[in-house]
């Protein structure tokens, strides 16, 4: 009993030695953002998200990478296929147009903040301000933009902070919150990336704008469904606003998105942006492509999502089963007998 | 679909074909139990309960955790619980330095939904030597680091708001504890087969057990009557 209590006091002292968050008004964050380049190392993007080998990206004219090798902040990618934009375009719009003729009420969008004191420079004065960073009032935009667009939106300002690994855990409480208690049908994460600013400003109509990039997470169930709906958001806002949407980023990870087939993960933009180049380019993204956020019926690809993840659970079942039958062969007849008394 | 759900409809699955007979029994629960205990999350996650301004918690989330410390307390004997214990305090100090090792990075990389489970099976495990450590870890674990969270954000001066284990079923603490218990019986399950060979009865005493308690008539192979 001595030595638990002994391990356990060395165990807290030497975890003290991890501060509780680094926050404060200088910011201690190093934004050593990654590049990914092609098999010409020809640079394809740059972006603060960690990029690990089988992350894949789409680039803005729809030519689509996998990562095949990281060396320091390096990601190298070759070359896989060019996305046929063009036909999941057609699709959206002759799916849409049957949505509107419905003119069934539609559910809101629900947005929310996993790192919550993300903030802009130029405009904030800092990249990181905590509990309320300059990210909430880019969320806020957001919602004002959906909402005048006739579609219901809700938003949530809760903070998550610390910045951290657990950020995620944090608010997945928020994001199962909003989508319950608002019977929400799309669920939109706000951040900005931390990249140099050319990276992500471009003109559109004379104007200086942030442009987005979206991120899937490639870890969950669902990400058939996550990817489908980040195509076809990528297929409108190029429809309208060409150079808008920078790319497609589908991280190692899970985000949140296994919470709905409608989840996306937004960049506005970078910490070196101003905050007004941010609103901006999601105002015009929530232009181009509320109708696809907010369509009363299944997207195309939304259902067989679904239905692929209904096999898996029946997949892991039946593993489950087979595995304990291995460990307990002798008690096969046992289990057998087992099963039909329960059934 | 949400990674709670399927976890949930898996060992719901796993639980009515009577796979997880042997577990089960580790942590004093009969399938009945459990099928009522995967109900009431479920159910109880569309119910916030208030604990002060701006902060409640998700009934739903907060049954496995009632869960982990009544499976605690069944056990036999004191070294496990201090052992079980010992464990919790390991999956939270692990998990917590895991979180802070990467504060400074602006997308970490590490998916903490499915490392905390992770974790919290192997601590369990090899610390703990239970399966019910694995389950208390993963979610007394977590739920500890969630009440240490709020306190240090209130310490500095910052709102202490939100709903505790909010996700309700699908909340990340939830996730660990059934993961972690699905591996350390993975890992439990292989090593004994692997290393007691005269392992033979253990599934078909607990099978039998189980049906004896469901007042069920049993046969054994020569056909006859066992009460």
């Amino acid at each position: 009993m001595t030595k638990y209590i002994i391990a356990l006091v060395l165990l807290v002292s030497i975890c003290l030695l991890f501060p509780y968050g680094h926050l404060s008004s200088e910011s201690s964050h190093r934004y050593d953002y990654f590049t990914i380049v092609d098999e010409e190392d020809n640079i394809i993007t740059k972006t603060a998200n960690t990029i690990t080998v089988g992350d894949i990206y789409i680039t803005d004219n729809n030519r689509q990478f996998k990562v095949i090798d990281v060396k320091d902040k390096m990601a190298y990618a070759e070359y896989e296929t060019t996305i046929e934009m063009e036909e999941i375009l057609k699709s959206l719009k002759s799916h849409l147009q049957l949505d509107i003729a419905e003119q069934t009420d539609k559910r809101p969008i629900a947005i929310f903040h996993t790192h919550s004191a993300e903030s802009y420079v130029p405009s904030d004065g800092e990249d990181s301000i905590s509990p309320r960073g300059g990210i909430i009032d880019v969320g806020e935009a957001f919602t004002e933009f959906v909402e005048e667009r006739n579609v219901p939106a809700v938003h949530s300002d809760q903070s998550h902070d610390p910045h951290d690994a657990r950020s995620y855990d944090r608010s997945r409480s928020t994001a199962v919150t909003l989508l319950r208690e608002n019977n929400a049908i799309a669920l939109v994460d706000i951040h900005r990336d931390a990249t140099p600013a050319e990276e992500y400003t471009t003109t559109i109509d004379d104007e200086d704008v942030a442009r987005i990039q979206l991120v899937v997470g490639r870890r969950n169930a669902d990400m058939s469904a996550n990817r489908n709906f980040a195509l076809q958001l990528k297929a409108a806002a190029d429809d309208k606003y060409e150079s808008l949407v920078k790319g497609i980023l589908f991280a190692d990870g899970t985000y949140n998105q296994d919470l709905a087939p409608r989840s996306i993960l937004i960049e506005a933009g970078t910490h070196t942006n101003t905050k007004e180049q941010a609103i901006r380019g999601l105002e015009l993204f929530v232009d181009s492509t509320v109708e696809v956020m907010a369509a009363t019926t299944a997207l195309p690809g939304e259902d067989a999502a679904t239905r692929n993840t209904a096999l898996w659970i029946i997949g892991i079942v039946t593993a489950g089963i087979l595995f304990f039958l291995i460990l307990n062969k002798e008690n096969v007849k046992d289990f057998i007998d087992s099963l039909r008394r329960r059934t | 679909m949400p990674l709670g759900t399927i976890i949930l409809i898996v060992v719901l699955g796993l639980v009515y074909f009577g796979v997880f007979q042997t577990t089960l029994d580790r942590l004093k629960l009969t399938d009945r139990h459990a099928l009522f205990i995967i109900g009431l999350i479920i159910l109880g996650s569309f119910i916030n309960v208030p604990i002060s301004r701006g902060l409640s918690f998700n009934l739903g989330g907060i049954i496995p955790v009632a869960v982990g410390i009544y499976v605690i307390s069944k056990a036999e004997r004191n070294m496990e619980i201090y052992r079980s214990l010992t464990a919790i305090a390991l999956t939270a100090l692990i998990v917590y330095s895991i979180s802070q090792l990467l504060i400074r990075v602006p997308e970490p990389g590490v998916d903490m939904l499915y490392l905390n489970g992770l974790i919290a099976g192997i601590i369990a495990y090899t610390v703990g030597r239970s399966r019910r450590a694995a389950f208390a870890s993963g979610v007394i674990g977590l739920f500890i680091l969630d009440i240490v969270h709020l306190i240090i954000q209130s310490v500095r001066g910052l709102p202490a708001t939100g709903i505790l284990a909010g996700a309700g079923a699908f909340d990340a603490l939830v996730i660990a504890g059934i993961t972690g218990l699905i591996l350390a019986e993975i890992f439990g399950e292989t090593l004994e087969r692997i290393t007691n060979k005269n392992n033979h009865t253990e599934f078909a005493t607990a099978t039998i057990d189980a049906d004896k308690r469901n007042n069920k008539e049993i046969t054994d192979k020569d056909g006859e009557n066992n009460d």
